[in-house]
């Protein structure tokens, strides 16, 4: 059984009821709120920067000589040029999505036997943006960038396709492939965040 | 200043565009806080990322504000209340709609959730996300005051060309 | 030809008064909201002009260019003559307010106020009942639920908060023995003539009094955004609805704690540190330390019940201003 504690609201003595003290307590950290500096970050003028793995807009990454290795297997089916998008057409992403009928995928099968993919539509208004599909992809091409500022006019512009998912996921990559993946710096401002780790096994 | 031309002349335009200064900053929305956007548009509300500098007081009726706020899940039972509390605005009005699930149905493709609040009403601003982060819902209330100074200029919001849904990349055979 | 130039003089005056209530009222929402901003950490109004002061006009020019919607089942006169009710009393208190002393220019000595009249104190406390009939009018007029629950709570707080405010007076009108309000000011001379000494119980019963008349939370009923949609002004909009909050919130709760500084606080006494016009400055410093005062109890306090409040209305403010009013005159009548 969980042990319950109850408590009691303080009664108050006679004093404090006739001047007022838990109010005049009140005014008083309102007025020391009053004097402290303002914690807004001003939208429009100050922007923060997201963390890197922020789950913000989707991307594909490009065959540029840093995939992964289960790429290379796949390659040897695929019809893609460097600096196309790596997408092996799998439809694992679609799969693990939790609402499947928002990805629009269709390959073709060239006369060589190699396949191309020829249409990759993500409806971005069904999406959850749980990033299931950036789990799921075997060749590391769905990721999710830092981007979150889309909202528009129509619609149809909230759909994104595949040329400008490429385009958005090199200009991620050069801004931010290089940087650690993790909020905190080095070591010492880890520890100085969340403590030191201790291990129950010695 | 003022415009030179037009249909108008100089002293109406003068005082169109001064009008419409003075409805872009100060909007105020009634918030129809539905589910969990409501919790990030409040989040907008509060401290960190304040609404108050642009001139947004959420009002609670209908009959005081401009903009209408769509917040989360709109469901087949609640879609002729939405209709009624647009109605109930007084012109100028306009209409955000927040999130995935009033812009498109979002995850819930059922017999039960409207796909999407432009069945019933117009809508003016989509803000995707799922909930958008305050960031995004405040980029978007500076897109509609964007638009809110096109029109009155006789322009339309410089669209995002839409993207026909074609192939895309050709077919080398 | 003297009737003519007073009734001119009147006139002018009185033009001046409203129009500069009018602006003053406008960048007082401009001082609630950076001040409600602080007290919550953020800024208030910010980019709309430097630090907002461009704010207060956007405002204005949105509200008055509103469509003005008048739903087909209200009561059609009460409605439309609702927010005037509201309104006008609020301006009236301001022409028996004075502001100072009176001073020369050009050689004609100009009186800071409106008019001098004998019974100044009744007739603001007049005006200010009148006042009330506003709020009923908007919320019966309405033909709605909530509107109509915030006008009738309303109601039974302020008719409570009246009769505690007209006997919390009655100690400080003994003391001066007039009910003029430029002779109580000219009866309070030096720091530690100022009624606030000697009547600290009719100060804290006026005070709670103001922020129940005016409509400020710890007492907001009428306008309690999570109980009722939007209490008794529901269905206004455009500047109908414009004038209901600059009345109640803003008018009114500065022309009462321009009563307040004249009742307690001595006016317009003070060092003459400033030259010619020192009464004016001591006048207005003291009236927005009020104001601000009853802002920041605003910004604090949580709101209270209906019934709570009618009970502390009649139960803990009349008997108290009941003996303030015995202390006061055995006092008087000790001392002769």
């Amino acid at each position: 059984m969980v042990k319950v504690k109850y408590l009691e609201r303080p009664k108050l003595s006679n004093i404090e009821r006739v001047f007022f003290a838990d109010f005049l307590s009140g005014l008083k950290v309102t007025f020391k709120n009053l004097l402290r500096k303002t914690i807004t970050t001003k939208y429009p003028y100050e922007k923060l920067t997201p963390p890197k793995r922020f789950r913000g807009t989707h991307a594909h990454r490009v065959k540029d000589g840093k995939e992964p290795p289960s790429f290379v297997v796949l390659e040897k089916f695929m019809e893609i040029h460097e600096g196309e998008s790596r997408c092996v057409a799998c439809y694992m992403c679609q799969q693990a999505c939790p609402m499947p009928s928002l990805f629009k995928i269709e390959a073709q099968q060239l006369p060589n036997g190699k396949k191309r993919v020829t249409r990759f539509d993500m409806n971005l208004l069904n999406c959850l943006y749980c990033g299931l599909c950036v789990d799921a992809c075997p060749v590391d091409c769905i990721i999710m960038t830092d981007e979150f500022e889309n909202a528009s006019d129509n619609r149809a512009s909230c759909v994104i396709h595949m040329n400008d998912m490429c385009e958005r996921g090199i200009s991620f990559d050069k801004r931010r492939y290089n940087e650690p993946d993790r909020i905190w710096i080095d070591d010492k401002a880890r520890e100085k965040l969340w403590g030191q780790i201790r291990w129950t096994y010695t | 200043m003022a415009i030179i031309g037009g249909n108008n002349g100089i002293i109406l335009t003068t005082v169109e565009e001064v009008l419409s200064w003075g409805r872009r900053n100060s909007l105020w929305p009634v918030s129809i806080g539905l589910a969990c956007c409501a919790i990030e548009m409040m989040h907008t509300a509060a401290s960190r990322f304040d609404t108050d500098r642009l001139g947004i007081i959420f009002r609670g009726s209908p009959r005081q504000s401009d903009v209408l706020i769509v917040a989360g899940t709109v469901v087949n039972k609640v879609a002729p209340m939405l209709k009624l509390i647009y109605d109930q605005m007084p012109d100028p009005k306009w209409v955000i709609s927040m999130g995935g699930c009033s812009s498109g149905g979002g995850p819930f493709p059922t017999y039960s959730t409207l796909q999407g609040i432009d069945r019933i009403i117009p809508v003016d601003v989509y803000v995707p996300g799922c909930p958008p982060t305050p960031q995004a819902l405040l980029w978007g209330i500076h897109q509609l005051q964007k638009k809110i100074k096109a029109r009155q200029e006789g322009k339309e919001l410089e669209e995002i060309p839409v993207r026909t849904p074609t192939a895309s990349f050709p077919i080398k055979s | 030809m003297e009737l003519l130039a007073v009734i001119i003089g009147i006139g002018i005056k009185s033009i001046i008064f409203i129009i500069g209530m009018f602006l003053l009222a406008a960048y007082l929402t401009l001082v609630e909201r950076k001040f409600a901003g602080h007290v919550q950490q953020r800024p208030g109004p910010l980019h709309v002009g430097f630090h907002g002061l461009l704010q207060p006009i956007a405002d204005a020019l949105k509200v008055l260019t509103k469509e003005d919607i008048v739903p087909n089942f209200v009561d059609k006169y009460l409605f439309y003559l609702a927010s005037l009710m509201a309104f006008v009393p609020a301006i009236m208190i301001l022409a028996v307010i004075p502001f100072g002393e009176p001073i020369t220019i050009f050689g004609y000595e100009v009186k800071p106020y409106i008019s001098d009249v004998n019974v100044g104190l009744i007739l603001a406390l007049a005006f200010g009942s009148i006042s009330i009939y506003g709020v009923i009018f908007a919320g019966w007029a309405s033909n709605s639920k909530y509107p109509m629950i915030g006008g009738l709570r309303k109601a039974a707080v302020l008719i409570g908060y009246e009769v505690a405010l007209g006997f919390a007076l009655v100690g400080p009108i003994m003391l001066a023995g007039t009910f003029s309000l430029r002779e109580i000011v000219e009866a309070q001379q030096g720091f530690f003539g100022a009624f606030i000494w000697y009547q600290p119980l009719a100060f804290v019963v006026f005070l709670f009094s103001i922020l129940a008349e005016t409509g400020r939370t710890p007492f907001d009923v009428q306008e309690a955004e999570a109980e009722l949609v939007a209490g008794y002004n529901t269905e206004y909009s455009g500047m109908k609805f414009g004038l209901f909050p600059l009345a109640e919130w803003y008018i009114a709760t500065f022309v009462l704690s321009a009563m307040a500084v004249i009742l307690f606080f001595g006016g317009w006494n003070g060092p003459h540190i400033f030259g010619a016009v020192s009464p004016y400055i001591w006048f207005m410093l003291k009236l927005f330390l009020v104001f601000m005062f009853l802002l920041w109890v605003h910004w604090t306090l949580p709101r209270y019940r209906v019934d709570q409040i009618t009970e502390i209305a009649w139960k803990v403010m009349l008997p108290l201003t009941f003996l303030n009013i015995f202390i006061t005159a055995g006092i008087i009548i000790i001392k002769g």
